[in-house]
């Protein structure tokens, strides 16, 4: 998402609207649009989205606060400033994927014994 | 569209705070409000043709300002700011640096901050101070004697000259109303150079003024190079542009005049004498680029017709005790005046 609105900016000078109107399949991107139609400021009605989704309830606080802080810069400088505030949130979203990838790869098998060992022990209790 | 539905139109856009001072003030105030002045951490002030007012905390109006008049945070300028931008300032990036942003009815917030400079040129603006909201208001049929004068054997170039604010601009925008929407009898295709996004005042791609139904808009094109993009394009019967100054106007104008295109374009002139002093004005004359010049009065109301030249009286007295000019093309883009001989045709 981050990647797209970046090419669009950069190449179209879309304004946000447009380019949230791409993602409107997106639960917390449809309810920011809606909230923002209402009069909320767009920071506000995004960062309250963020909060709201069910769908993004899954995601860990930190990537949250990226998301909420993308909103408040998304749209508040010239197209420069724009483009680098788009790079810099998605290295921040890409080194947070990374890490998790690492904590996945680090205790992904342990919780996979774990889970296997304590199945077993269940089993021999019951037996 | 009443007026009261404009100035709440324009409104739209303003913090909801003041927003609502605003929309309480009275009816009277509301239809005869021509501009909303918004400065950081100083008093609303609203001007219309009941002079400058202020506005009390309470909603009330005043002639003076008091400390109880209702003061814009420099908080809400900004919100004010986001929302005039619809929260994109890349988007409106170029606008901002002409100093006006152009609102969904065509009304205009004028922007002052604090410049960014780099090498003598603006390249951007912050700390936004000050907001001019100017409700847009549009006049129909203030080009009806032009047409039904000028224009009733086809269509002719003409030059409407006056003082800022004698209402060219009005004129040229009801002019191609009238042409490009059949009130000759035909609909000529018509091409409007809109440098300054002053006669249709385009946004998201629509004209917010009505400019006729056979018309089409270069929105922000430089007017040399929109004149030649038309012609290359467009096909077009009229070219209309606002205000000609420079001399790749007048070359590019000159270029559409030998390509059989007519023109309608507006120039600063309060008088005669001021028309005479313009080298690329006098230049396109001399050529016989337009049939007519239409002098607007000042100092009255606006788009009141003075007087109607046509061009070969009015290059006779031009000529009659006067410098000629010719036109120097440099190598690189600038075009330069040139005296080529004084008090006798060349």
């Amino acid at each position: 998402m981050l990647n797209t609105i970046k090419t669009q900016i950069e190449y179209c000078n879309t304004p946000v609207r447009e380019a949230l109107e791409r993602f409107k399949n997106l639960e917390f991107v449809d309810r920011c649009i809606n909230e923002w139609e209402k009069g909320k400021q767009f920071p506000q009605a995004w960062s309250d989205s963020v909060d709201q989704s069910v769908n993004l309830n899954a995601l860990k606080k930190a990537d949250k606060e990226i998301l909420k802080a993308f909103g408040n810069a998304f749209g508040t400088t010239d197209l420069n400033g724009q483009l680098n505030i788009c790079s810099f949130y998605i290295n921040q979203v890409g080194e947070n994927l990374n890490d998790a990838k690492e904590q996945y790869k680090m205790y992904g098998r342990l919780y996979c014994a774990m889970g296997i060992l304590s199945g077993t022990a269940i089993a021999i209790i019951l037996i | 569209m009443e007026n009261k539905k404009r100035f709440e139109q324009a409104i739209s856009c303003v913090s909801p705070k003041v927003r609502s001072l605003l929309l309480n003030l009275p009816q009277e105030i509301k239809e005869n409000t021509q501009e909303i002045r918004l400065r950081s951490d100083r008093p609303i002030t609203i001007v219309g043709n009941y002079g400058c007012r202020f506005i009390n905390q309470t909603g009330r109006v005043s002639y003076i300002c008091t400390q109880n008049s209702a003061i814009i945070s420099s908080g809400e300028i900004t919100d004010t700011f986001n929302r005039i931008c619809g929260y994109s300032v890349h988007s409106n990036q170029n606008d901002i640096l002409n100093g006006f942003i152009t609102l969904e009815g065509g009304h205009r917030a004028g922007i002052c901050g604090t410049g960014v400079c780099e090498s003598d040129k603006i390249v951007a603006v912050r700390d936004v101070s000050s907001i001019n909201l100017r409700i847009a208001g549009e006049h129909f049929g203030v080009a009806d004697e032009i047409i039904s004068k000028l224009y009733s054997n086809g269509l002719k170039s003409v030059i409407i000259a006056g003082a800022p604010c004698t209402g060219k601009t009005t004129i040229l925008r009801d002019m191609s109303r009238q042409i490009s929407g059949g009130i000759l009898e035909n609909y000529y295709k018509t091409v409007i150079v809109d440098e300054r996004k002053e006669i249709a005042a385009v946004k998201g791609g629509k004209p917010q003024n009505d400019v006729g139904i056979n018309c089409d808009i270069l929105d922000m094109y430089p007017k040399g190079q929109g004149i030649l993009t038309a012609i290359r394009s467009m096909s077009p019967e009229i070219i209309i542009c606002d205000e000609i100054g420079a001399m790749d106007d007048a070359l590019a104008i000159e270029s559409g005049v030998n390509s059989g295109v007519k023109f309608a374009v507006s120039v600063h002139a309060s008088s005669y004498g001021e028309i005479k002093k313009r080298p690329q004005v006098k230049k396109l004359i001399d050529i016989g680029a337009f049939d007519y010049i239409v002098l607007l009065k000042s100092g009255t109301k606006p788009c009141v017709i003075s007087q109607f030249y046509e061009v070969g009286e009015f290059k006779n007295e031009m000529h009659s005790n006067n410098v000629y000019y010719d036109f120097l093309y440099n190598s690189g883009q600038v075009f330069k005046p040139k005296i080529i001989s004084k008090n006798k045709a060349p």
